[in-house]
């Protein structure tokens, strides 16, 4: 079988330490990261074609050329599969969506008017958003007119909606969470405009004399729990659920109220009154001092907390190469198309930030490990 | 016919010749590669991998 032997022209690299690379696709639309191996086959092939590739292999590793030619077929056939060798048509890299539809409106049954720090928002949504907004906002009630931004958040019985700001559609025929990021973004964007962003990662963050801890991790992972629990031992909220990183790894503070699930709930009862521990929902909000227009923390820290019940506390460091395949699992946004600027500058920022994974149960040994780091 | 055996005949010892050179070349290298080993020359391997696939949305998602 034939195989194309060279990359594809336009793909972005950006070498990491310990070996590893990220590679980002001309279509500026797809990264991937490698591990070392993978790396060295890449910046091989990138030189010298593909032919050269298990020998290669032998040489620096001293494998079998048997095991090294396997290797470097499945490698070769997973990178044609995405399109990141030459000469192939790139192949779709999950199964083709479903061609959206807008569907009939919902009725906008909520609107609200709030302020965040100086921005006067009017907002309107359709019940299926609102039910996840208006916890968020309610807080935040104004009278002031005239609003500087109307955003109407519009949705379908199909699943999909709209966001419109001032009249101008912004996304269109997404999910519910797309066009809630959006929101947020949007709020983000009128708050600091003169602020661009280097990713926003799914994540919270607190600080403490100036410098902030990102804590990030996938839904149900004990990361919002952890920042409630923060917030009442001295750090300062900024921000949970997305974490806007500036080209110079500052937070931008988004002090929405923490969302926490039933079980973080429970634990954070003895810290907040207002928490019902009877509660029927899934998640309850917490509102926190909202400084919208407090200025970006320096984030020192990327912590990866995972609750898990009677677990003893363990740290342990993590590799940029770990840090950064959890992120790209989980939610990030670098722009679209990906920003190769945001990338060198999210890169450079996890070069230098402390990163550690966390397994707690109990919060004074979570806050104990963080102030550690934190002091080190 | 005996030519043609004949011819059969040689081919087939060159390919043995081949086979027997190749498995001899294949042992010294591995003898190489073990050396190579205790002497740390080499770097550890970890089969080649793609640690993460990411493809980007239109904006930021919430939960």
């Amino acid at each position: 079988m034939s195989r194309p032997c060279e990359v594809v022209s336009g793909v972005r690299r950006y070498a990491l330490p310990g070996g590893t690379a990220a590679l980002l696709h001309p279509d500026r639309q797809r990264l991937f990261l490698l591990n070392p191996t993978a790396h060295f086959l890449w910046r091989v092939l990138a030189r010298f074609g593909g032919s050269r590739l298990p020998s290669a292999l032998v040489s620096r590793f001293g494998i079998p050329l048997d095991q090294a030619q396997r290797d470097v077929a499945a490698t070769l056939t997973e990178w044609q599969a995405f399109g990141l060798l030459g000469n192939m048509a790139p192949a779709a890299i999950s199964p083709p969506l479903k061609e959206r539809r807008g569907g009939v409106p919902e009725q906008l049954l909520y609107e609200e008017r709030v302020r965040l720090g100086t921005l006067v928002v009017n907002v309107r949504a359709a019940e299926r958003i609102a039910h996840r907004l208006m916890p968020l906002l309610q807080h935040l009630r104004t009278d002031a007119v005239p609003s500087d931004l109307d955003c109407v958040l519009q949705t379908s019985a199909e699943g999909t909606g709209s966001l419109t700001i001032n009249g101008v559609t912004r996304v269109d025929r997404q999910q519910d969470s797309v066009l809630i990021g959006a929101f947020y973004q949007a709020l983000l964007e009128h708050l600091h405009p003169a602020t661009r962003w280097s990713a926003m990662i799914h994540a919270g963050a607190v600080a403490k004399d100036d410098n902030a801890v990102i804590v990030a991790g996938p839904s149900g992972s004990g990361k919002s729990t952890l920042v409630a629990y923060l917030a009442t031992r001295g750090f300062e909220y900024l921000a949970d659920d997305l974490v806007a990183l500036t080209p110079d790894g500052a937070v931008t503070p988004f002090p929405l109220p923490v969302g926490v699930k039933s079980g973080g709930a429970k634990a954070l009862a003895a810290f907040y009154r207002q928490i019902d521990v009877r509660s029927p929902g899934d998640v309850q909000y917490i509102a926190q001092d909202e400084n919208f227009l407090a200025p970006p923390r320096p984030a020192k820290m990327l912590l990866f907390p995972n609750y898990v019940a009677d677990a003893a506390t363990s740290i342990h460091a993590l590799s940029i190469e770990d840090a950064v395949a959890r992120l790209l699992n989980d939610r990030i946004f670098f722009g679209y198309p990906i920003g190769e600027d945001a990338l060198c500058e999210f890169f450079h920022w996890l070069r230098g930030a402390e990163r550690w994974a966390l397994t707690y149960s109990r919060f004074e040994e979570a806050e104990r490990c963080v102030a550690q780091i934190m002091h080190a | 016919m005996a030519e043609q055996d004949r011819d059969t005949s040689s081919a087939n010892e060159t390919v043995h010749q081949q086979d027997s050179s190749g498995r001899q070349d294949e042992r010294r290298n591995e003898a190489r590669r073990e050396l190579l080993k205790k002497l740390g020359r080499y770097a550890l391997y970890t089969a080649p991998a793609l640690l993460a696939m990411f493809e980007t949305i239109e904006t930021a998602a919430a939960s």
